[in-house]
């Protein structure tokens, strides 16, 4: 114990208590902190360039991204004003990154036996549902309208919380973590956001808007469209015309803008390609021009992605570029990756087998994937950690922040689990191997298809929902807000 | 009529009354409260330049949060709201209803999101609210004033696209207008964007604006533009085509370039369907000549005219790649040699898609087939430095864990990823690059 003290000495004391109650360091146990090689990151660099004898193994600074994470569940600084309507994003990412790190339900081994890492997710769930209206829908905070981007935030937040500890399909859940997931997943209100979202979608383009009189764009095309297939309130209604709208905002270049005509770049590309892929259509656009320019937005030398040609890299682009490759390589050889669920319509992927021996891809492309997988690796784990506060960052030079940690992971995760392979590739050291996360939802897989599961059972279907919905009106009494 | 002012009101109605006084601030910024004049008030007017207090700011904030609701605060509390925190779409949700209402004027209502703008300008509710007040007053509008209006938002456009480059909200609003101008607008708004073009030479989203325009103008586009003209068929490909190739050979190693050069290709390309694909038999000529490995031959496409038949077209782009890629440069050498190779390969596959699902016993398959393998090595052999040694013996082939960085880097280029591989279909073992290097062109 005194070991330990004496390596977390410059920590604030809330700091330590955090890493304690949250099961991470041992009362007396080893010092956390030995692992970490203490280099500076440009000699890092340099070696790992040169020198394939003498290279240090990058290591992923998981205590202290989790340390950093844990300190925004907290409080957040003044500067934080201006995502003051965005608190649902907040949680996401913050939980998400947790869960990417597996600390969001800590291995058994560490887990500390007073942990209230329970507690934390359910303060989490409670926070949450005081940004959800009765008229359907998530806001950014409390009384705030209903609006598209944080309510597919908070929703995929919920899901990853309730599906935390279970890893695999077989595992049985303890009864708190079975509460857990009954708070968590039962807090969303399917059958209100059903109708919320039937009101958002614009007739004449096809797609959906933001928030009631809001504008329309591919981004809430694609939150309204992973989120039905989540929850399976995925009807011929809500997508009507989606995919036209979708494939409308194809440029010349081959990626995607935000609507028709606009530029192609690479968050939009991200939310086109996935609701494509969601529907089932993504075949209609011309993938092989998408491939291409998704291939020239790796940056030549450093191998992170840039958003728009001819811009700087940006850590967070991985995800967005990157998720949009793993996209690509799952729709482009089906047969030779490992099963994936979409939406509740689909079967239960366990039961299907996977596709054996034969590589598919080219062998000088070992991973299928159309951009190079470990230069998007070394991108992160060198310049994209801050070295030696933690968390992670857009590009050196840039402070940390709690989106970049979120999509610098999510990046990283889907790099090292290219589709086509059946082991996951990674550079570094062999710890900074992270679960492998869902390409068209960004949650981790596991919690993609535990979700899948439990909603694909429950009622659906256009009528069904708005009868429910008008049915628990009545009762309520009309004009009720609260 | 107003409220009676409370503690929690103060400085809502202390900004009420700053708006009031001067309607015309256009800019805004956050100072300590010892830069601002001493009488102890949080806010500062000067040539219509607002400064408020940084003490102020979260107490304001806080009020306005309390009062969106409010009917008789609304306005106010929004302002406060969106001074703070530029993006929250709350309040602009709000302004949006008051501005159904009519309960504001819509010209303050502009003038309130170039206020935002000044510290955020990428601020994506502040313009769609922008948008949605200005399609509001075009809804209303006289032509004259339809003309100030467009030219006023273009001028917006402009300013935030030159202090934030390649602001994409600017960028979009500005192409939002475009599809609103009239005829003679749109041609002095397409000269503006050749100019911004040729000025900055790594910004794609200018490129890409002059390529929407050109599409537009050329009635293309599907949108609702006026019908065009003759001569404006003329400005839409091979006059912006030859300008952009200036561009390129002037600005060596720009990927916005060769971006926007792709992109233009691609527009005349895209006349090239699938089932009407007609080959004539100069098209043939032209295409043999460039991808000859006998320069004086590609000379004779010289007589060709430009803007014909996009397999011409084709042939004049290869060309052109082939001459950037041999060209010395006095910087980005490397850069654009990489780029140059990458075009001539994306030409080709486009050349050769549309001849297998066409004709795939045409003689020019073989040919050009053979061409773009000689060009993936070129590629491969010029992307690292070391790899340039390795090109006559077997690549390593790479591991997969802990993979080694010199030969990801061998691997790693644009223009030999898998794409091009898969698409031309080649056959590995016929056409592997150690038998590339024997066996130039052919």
């Amino acid at each position: 114990c005194r070991a330990l003290w004496t390596a977390l000495r410059n920590l604030s004391r809330p700091m330590v208590e955090n890493l304690v109650e949250a099961g991470f360091a041992q009362q007396g146990g080893a010092d956390p902190w030995a692992a970490l090689a203490p280099v500076d990151s440009d000699a890092v660099y340099s070696i790992a360039a040169d020198d394939p004898e003498r290279r240090v193994k990058i290591r992923l600074m998981r205590e202290r991204h989790v340390l950093y994470l844990l300190k925004g569940l907290q409080g957040l600084s003044a500067s934080y004003v201006c995502l003051d309507a965005s608190r649902p994003w907040l949680c996401y990412w913050i939980t998400h990154a947790l869960d990417l790190l597996d600390a969001l339900h800590p291995a058994r081994p560490l887990h500390h036996p007073q942990s209230t890492a329970r507690g934390l997710r359910l303060r989490i769930v409670q926070s949450l549902s005081f940004c959800q209206n009765s008229t359907g829908g998530f806001g950014g905070g409390n009384q705030q309208l209903s609006h598209c981007a944080p309510n597919y935030a908070a929703c995929l937040a919920l899901l990853a919380i309730g599906a935390a500890g279970q890893t695999s399909p077989g595992e049985t859940l303890s009864d708190e973590d079975l509460a857990v997931r009954e708070a968590a997943w039962g807090a969303i209100d399917r059958v209100a956001m059903y109708s919320w979202f039937l009101s958002l979608k614009d007739p004449a383009s096809g797609g959906f808007r933001m928030h009631d009189d809001g504008e329309v764009d591919v981004r809430g095309t694609y939150t309204v469209i992973a989120i039905s297939s989540l929850l399976n309130i995925l009807t011929p209604e809500l997508t009507k015309g989606v995919a036209e709208f979708a494939l409308a905002c194809q440029t010349y270049e081959g990626g995607f803008g935000g609507e028709p005509g606009v530029e192609a770049h690479g968050g939009y590309v991200f939310c086109a390609l996935a609701a494509l892929a969601l529907l089932g259509r993504a075949k209609e656009a011309d993938l092989l021009s998408l491939e291409r320019w998704l291939a020239d937005r790796q940056t030549h030398h450093e191998g992170g992605f840039q958003g728009r040609a001819n811009k700087l890299v940006d850590g967070c682009y991985s995800f967005w570029q990157g998720g949009t490759g793993a996209l690509l390589a799952f729709l482009n050889a089906p047969e030779s990756c490992p099963p994936i669920r979409w939406t509740c319509d689909q079967p239960d992927p366990s039961s299907q087998s996977r596709a054996s021996g034969h590589d598919a891809v080219h062998p000088d492309f070992p991973c299928g994937l159309c951009f190079d997988s470990t230069r998007l690796q070394q991108y992160t784990l060198i310049c994209a950690q801050q070295f030696p506060e933690g968390g992670l960052r857009d590009k050196p030079g840039k402070p940390r922040d709690y989106y970049h940690t979120c999509y610098n992971l999510s990046g990283l995760s889907a790099a090292q689990h290219p589709p086509t392979k059946h082991d996951p590739v990674v550079w570094g050291d062999a710890s900074n191997l992270l679960p492998e996360v869902h390409p068209a939802f960004n949650i981790r897989k596991t919690a993609a298809h535990q979700a899948l599961e439990f909603f694909s059972s429950q009622p659906s279907g256009h009528a069904t929902l708005l009868h429910l919905f008008e049915e628990r009106n009545k009762l309520r009494g009309s004009g009720d807000v609260a | 009529m107003a409220a009676p002012e409370s503690a929690e009101t103060d400085l809502l109605s202390e900004l009420r009354a700053v708006f009031t006084a001067d309607p015309l601030i256009d800019e805004y910024g956050i100072l300590p409260q010892d830069a601002l004049p001493g009488d102890g008030s949080h806010f500062f007017v000067q040539e219509h330049k607002l400064a408020i207090s940084r003490a102020c700011l979260q107490t304001l904030f806080y009020q306005g949060v309390s009062k969106l609701e409010d009917p008789q605060w609304a306005d106010a509390a929004t302002r406060a709201v969106l001074l703070s925190s530029g993006d929250h779409y709350v309040a602009w949700h709000r302004r949006k209803l008051l501005v159904m209402q009519r309960a504001v004027d819509l010209e303050q209502e502009l003038r309130l999101t170039a206020v935002v703008f000044s510290l955020r300008p990428k601020a994506g509710n502040a313009w769609s609210h922008r948008r949605f007040v200005a399609a509001e007053v075009a809804a209303t509008a006289t032509p004259g004033d339809l003309s100030t209006l467009w030219r006023e938002e273009l001028q917006v456009c402009a300013v935030l696209a030159h202090r934030s480059a390649r602001n994409y909200y600017a960028w979009t609003h500005r192409l939002w207008v475009a599809r609103r101008l009239g005829e003679r607008d749109l041609a002095r708004e397409v000269a503006w964007a050749q100019r911004a073009v040729a000025a900055s030479s790594s910004d794609r989203s200018a490129s890409h604006h002059l390529e929407q325009l050109l599409l537009l103008t050329s009635g293309r586009d599907g949108s609702s533009a006026p019908a065009p003209s003759v001569s404006n068929l003329e400005v839409a490909t091979p006059a912006a085509i030859v300008e952009a190739e200036r561009l390129v050979k002037e600005n060596p190693g720009r990927e916005a370039l060769w971006q926007h050069l792709r992109s233009l290709f691609a527009a005349t390309w895209s006349t090239v369907g699938g089932a009407d694909v007609s080959l004539a038999p100069s098209d043939v000529e032209s295409l043999e000549f460039v991808v000859s490995p006998h320069p004086e031959d590609s000379q004779r496409l010289d007589n060709e005219h430009r803007g014909g038949s996009p397999w011409v077209e084709a042939a004049f782009q290869i060309r052109f790649a082939h001459r950037c890629s041999t060209t010395p440069c006095a910087w980005n050498e490397g850069e654009q040699h990489r780029f140059a190779r990458s075009h001539a390969m994306f030409v080709l596959f486009h050349v050769l898609r549309a001849l297998r699902s066409t004709n795939p016993r045409h003689a020019l398959v073989s040919v050009i087939q053979g061409r773009a393998v000689f060009l993936l090595a070129e590629l491969q052999a010029g992307s690292s430095p070391q790899s340039a040694a390795m090109s006559t013996e077997d690549h390593p082939r790479p591991t997969g864990t802990a993979g080694s960085a010199l030969s990801s880097d061998s691997h790693f280029n644009s223009g030999s990823h898998p794409v091009f591989w898969s698409a031309l279909a080649l056959d590995v073992a016929e056409f592997s690059p150690a038998t590339t290097t024997r066996n130039p062109g052919r």
